[in-house]
């Protein structure tokens, strides 16, 4: 990976991680469809919320 | 063409095929990971942004991971990072949700999206986080 984009006041390493995690998450479908779909993609994000609020993380970290 | 998803705060954009905000890396961090891509046969770019609005901070992220299939089983994840991160950086570059971005990967966000990338969650990110590094 040799391309990312951060700002320079509002980026985090959890934020990261998310993207990381969503990346990983929505990969094999991008690989067996070459595309993604807007049900494919909420799924991921509201898996990801569920995931934070297991670790107690919460959206505010 | 984006598809954007979200719950609650949190905002998320995805794109196949696309590749921007590159980057020179300075170093890489490398890992190993368990995966069912045996399947294969060619690669993908995939770019991911996400926004977490909450607690009058707005976290912003964008990757773009390229999978390339090998014979070699397992999957190698490399991402190169830019090194120490610091404020006043230009941003060059938008990914789909089209916030103005500084191209490239800290070494902290790095360590971040590996650890997304592979599972491995830490308890804690390491080093002061965004907002003790503004008290500092």
């Amino acid at each position: 990976m040799s391309a990312a984009g951060y700002d320079d006041v509002d980026s985090s390493f959890y934020a990261f991680e998310q993207a990381g995690y969503l990346l990983r998450r929505l990969l094999p479908k991008a690989l067996s469809e070459n595309a993604l779909t807007k049900a494919e993609v909420q799924s991921a994000v509201e898996e990801c919320a569920a995931r934070d609020v297991e670790s107690g993380r919460g959206a505010d970290s | 063409m984006s598809v954007v998803g979200g719950v609650g705060s949190r905002v998320a954009a995805a794109v196949v095929g696309e590749h921007v905000c590159s980057y020179e890396p300075e170093d890489w961090l490398r890992a190993q990971a368990s995966a069912s891509l045996d399947t294969a046969e060619s690669g993908v770019t995939i770019t991911i942004e996400t926004r977490v609005s909450a607690g009058g901070h707005m976290p912003w992220a964008l990757l773009v991971g390229r999978f390339e299939p090998s014979t070699s089983g397992g999957v190698e994840i490399a991402v190169g990072h830019t090194g120490d991160w610091s404020v006043g950086e230009e941003r060059l570059c938008q990914g789909p949700l089209r916030r103005p971005l500084v191209p490239g990967l800290p070494l902290e966000f790095a360590r971040g999206a590996l650890a997304g990338l592979t599972g491995r969650r830490r308890a804690s990110a390491p080093g002061p986080d965004r907002r003790e590094r503004r008290r500092l």
